[in-house]
């Protein structure tokens, strides 16, 4: 069984001193929010000026380009750009297999969420927290502000290890509550007994823009890493207990790759059609250096 | 090596053996180890494609199944009993302990079983078989068994009061086409074994002779015990006759010995010395009594201190006449004080010519015009015509009859002529012993009337003797044309005698003493010398055979499964 990740483990100072230059944003927001960082499609009153446009009843008078009137006797407008916050919904997994091994995926995924929780905050977001295994989980009223990181990372490493994982289901869940849309971010392996197209099928019916941060290890795509798996064995489910004897050979090695490949292509082909940004994170490597190639440039676009 | 030799300890040792042998490879084979995983969902669909365990599947793990097959060929070839070239070509080996009254002298059977005991593990197992030679020859051990059956069964077993059967092991052994050209025969024991039982042995076999009899062996014993028609003729009497050997420096006197006869002793002035060591009884009652000789000094031989013999029961012939009896049968017959004229009842119809015909077996005298031979037969019984015609010429004296001057005299031919019927009959010409004929004259005209008689009568035969393992004489006439086989039961072949002495009993109720009367054993004669056998130690009996190391190799390989699949270098 997994270590549990202790707050000093996971609040690592440096590790977030790292993430002060990253930035979170999002292709298209909805106008609903109050004031933030995320920049709008919509002109409005903010401080960065954007455009002009042609003046039309019931615009700002203050806006009006006078000078531009004055040499061609036309009435222009000035147009800002406009910045609001964003509701970052932080959605866990706990289940079982989020736990299991050595190093578990479970602490990357917690690492993961703390550094988005921690970009989104600097930026003026709401973070709320969530989590999952056979139901959903709410932890906590939205946070907002920076100072409310060491609040959030107490309450990270307080999920501790559940049952299976229902993760269709608990999109359904979330996607029937009346949230404020943002950004939803699934840190998942995404092993659900249901399988992968219950959870696509939940998916399309979630109103927010959709993060999904895949958590992965190198025993997935190369079960032979595992030492523990040779011979005539017998696996069993860590969350169902369900057994499945096999003799590891070669053959059965290959289909398994090309089987779980598969799985694999199918999540990422679903995510590019939908327009959803997906994370493939390897809890066997450095979360940092993965988190940094994702913000190669300054900010991750979802 | 047949699994079926061993003994039932060792059965079960192996069977358990098996089992544990199985266990280990059901724990190799079977239980898995467990390995908790998130990802079993692949694993599962990977399966599906490709179960554990299915048929026409590409060969796996090839070095682990040649491993495996390596063990299992180790053992069954191990278990097939494997010979080496020197095993192989060494020849056979039997071993005959001597069980016959030869072997109750002294200690010898339990040297004999010793020595045997602790030879039989230096011959290869799969070649050496034992055999007890006894009132039979009976093989107590055979090739591939273990030495702990021959314990178990040489303890059943005690020297008997037989002849030694060995010389008919010889004879028979030979015959066997298993036995390979070379077979070295050692006997335990003193038993005699005649040259002639020698010399008639193949090239390639050798007896020799482990266990020898006693060196100081001192003995009397009756080797001879035997009934004779008496010299005073009288009809319901036998002579007895007996010899008594001893060993040298022991001499024979009639105060060593105790004559019965039933329930009776023999008065002393009975006895009569024929010589040192024979002795006769003469006039003795033919009423089926048993006559018995014991020697009463005690010896080295226990068997031949008694011999016993039944007396024959001599009844007199009863028979009817008929009204045309020729005159000289007639004097024939009142002339033989066993045979006795009654007016019914009879066993025997005489007829003379004009005489009608009989329902009992008839002694009829017919005219030469109504009979084509001078004899004619009938007889009964399983005999065929030939031999019912040797038969008859001697049971009913035929052939002392000068029947060269009777057919001069006829100028007839004198010819048999045999029938098998259903009631036997002796019908002869009549012209034969009619008054003018000198036939009736001759001395051995009565003899052939009496033994005619006697064999319509139908009488049962008596035996001059009846030794262990030795034919048996009869001595009434027409017995073998009454077609008796009371011994039949206990003959191996034409008339054998059973091997060891005591009472035999017959089929109908009555029974018959048999005596060892064996000379050789009484005072050790006609024994052949033999060398010594020198058992040299085989060094494939000192070491482990090949089985043993071939099973061995099997544990080891066994071993080295276990310790590369505990640490993953096999499947």
């Amino acid at each position: 069984m997994a270590v549990q990740l202790t707050f000093e483990q996971l609040f690592d100072p440096e590790f977030l001193d790292s993430l002060e230059t990253f930035n979170l944003r999002i292709k298209r927001f909805l106008r609903q929010g109050r004031l933030g960082e995320q920049v709008t499609h919509d002109r409005g009153i903010g401080l960065e000026f954007k455009d002009f446009k042609q003046y039309v009843a019931g615009d700002d008078l203050r806006a009006v380009d006078w000078n531009i009137y004055r040499r061609l006797g036309r009435l222009f407008v000035h147009v800002f750009e406009e910045y609001q916050d964003l509701p970052l919904y932080l959605l866990v997994d706990r289940s079982r297999s989020m736990f299991l091994e050595e190093t578990p995926r479970v602490h990357a995924a917690l690492r993961s969420a703390l550094a988005l929780s921690s970009i989104a905050l600097s930026q003026h977001d709401i973070v709320s927290l969530l989590s999952f295994s056979d139901e959903l989980e709410m932890h906590s009223r939205p946070i907002v502000g920076k100072k409310q990181l060491t609040l959030l990372g107490r309450r990270l490493v307080s999920l501790d290890e559940q049952e299976g994982t229902q993760l269709s289901q608990a999109i359904r869940q979330l996607a029937f509550r009346k949230l404020r849309p943002g950004l939803l971010v699934v840190l998942s392996d995404f092993f659900d007994p249901s399988g992968l197209d219950a959870v696509t099928d939940a998916l399309k019916t979630c109103r927010h823009k959709l993060l999904l941060v895949q958590m992965v290890k190198n025993i997935d795509s190369d079960p032979t890493q595992n030492e523990d798996l040779v011979g005539d064995i017998r696996l069993v489910d860590c969350e169902t207990s369900d057994a499945v004897d096999v003799s590891v050979e070669p053959a059965v090695l290959n289909r398994y790759r090309r089987i779980y490949d598969e799985f694999n292509q199918r999540l990422t082909g679903f995510a590019a059609e939908q327009g959803i940004g997906l994370v493939r994170l390897n809890a066997d490597d450095d979360v940092l250096d993965q988190l940094a190639g994702l913000f190669e440039t300054g900010a991750l676009l979802v | 090596m047949s699994f079926f030799n061993l003994s039932p300890l060792l059965v079960g040792l192996g069977l358990l053996a098996l089992a544990g042998l199985l266990f280990l490879l059901q724990q190799l084979r079977i239980r898995y180890t467990e390995l908790p995983v998130a990802t079993t969902m692949f694993w599962a669909a990977a399966v599906r494609e490709a179960p554990v365990r299915v048929l026409r599947q590409r060969f796996r793990h090839l070095l682990a199944y040649l491993l495996a097959l390596l063990i299992c060929w180790l053992l069954w070839i191990g278990f097939g009993g494997p010979l080496t070239d020197a095993q192989r070509t060494a020849g056979f080996n039997i071993l005959v302990i001597d069980g016959s009254a030869h072997a109750a002298t002294g200690d010898i059977f339990q040297q004999s079983k010793r020595q045997l005991l602790n030879d039989v593990t230096k011959y290869p197992r799969d070649s050496r078989e034992v055999f007890l030679s006894g009132a039979q020859n009976v093989r107590i051990l055979a090739s591939g068994e273990e030495k702990l059956v021959l314990e178990r069964r040489l303890d059943e077993f005690e020297p008997v009061a037989a002849r030694s059967s060995i010389d008919e092991l010889l004879r028979l052994l030979p015959r066997n086409n298993s036995y390979p050209d070379e077979v070295n025969i050692v006997v335990y024991g003193g038993a005699p074994i005649s040259q002639h039982a020698l010399d008639r042995l193949p090239d390639g076999y050798s007896v020799s002779r482990q266990v020898d009899d006693l060196d100081d062996f001192e003995n009397r014993g009756i080797v001879a015990l035997g009934i004779a028609e008496p010299l005073s003729g009288e009809w319901d009497k036998v002579d007895v006759l007996f010899r008594i050997l001893a060993t040298e420096g022991l001499a024979v006197e009639p105060s060593d010995f105790q004559v019965q006869i039933g329930e009776q002793d023999l008065a002393a002035s009975r006895l009569e010395t024929i010589s040192s060591n024979e002795f006769r009884v003469r006039d003795v009652v033919a009423d089926g009594s048993v006559f018995s000789v014991s020697i009463e000094q005690p010896d080295d031989l226990q068997f031949d201190n008694q011999a016993s013999v039944t007396l024959p029961l001599k009844e007199r012939v009863k028979i009817a006449l008929g009204g045309d009896v020729p005159t000289s049968i007639r004097r024939a017959i009142d002339a033989d004080d066993g045979i006795e004229i009654i007016g019914s009842g009879a066993s025997v119809m005489i007829l003379g010519p004009n005489d009608s015909e009989s329902s009992i077996p008839y002694f009829r005298f017919t005219p030469m015009v109504e009979q084509e031979k001078a004899f004619f037969i009938g007889y009964t019984g399983e005999l065929d015509a030939m031999e019912a015609l040797h038969q008859s010429i001697a049971d009913l004296g035929l052939a002392e009859i000068d029947s060269a001057s009777m057919a001069t005299e006829l100028e007839q031919q004198l010819e048999i002529q045999l029938e098998h019927t259903d009631l036997r009959y002796v019908s002869v010409w009549s012209e034969l012993v009619s008054e003018s004929f000198n036939f009736k004259d001759s001395l051995s005209f009565p003899v052939f009337v009496s033994k005619s008689i006697r064999y319509l009568a139908d009488q049962e035969p008596w035996y001059a003797y009846l030794a262990a393992g030795r034919q048996p004489v009869e001595q009434t006439s027409g017995s073998s044309l009454a077609s008796s086989d009371l011994l039949a039961e206990y003959a191996i072949g034409a008339s054998y005698v059973r091997n060891e002495a005591g009472t035999l009993e017959l089929r109908d109720g009555s029974s018959l003493q048999v005596s060892l009367l064996d000379p050789s054993a009484a005072v050790r004669v006609d024994s052949e010398s033999l060398t010594d056998a020198v058992i040299e130690t085989s060094n494939a009996q000192t070491v482990w055979g090949i089985a043993t190391w071939l099973a061995l190799l099997a544990v080891l390989l066994l071993g080295l499964e276990w310790y590369l699949y505990q640490r993953g270098l096999m499947p």
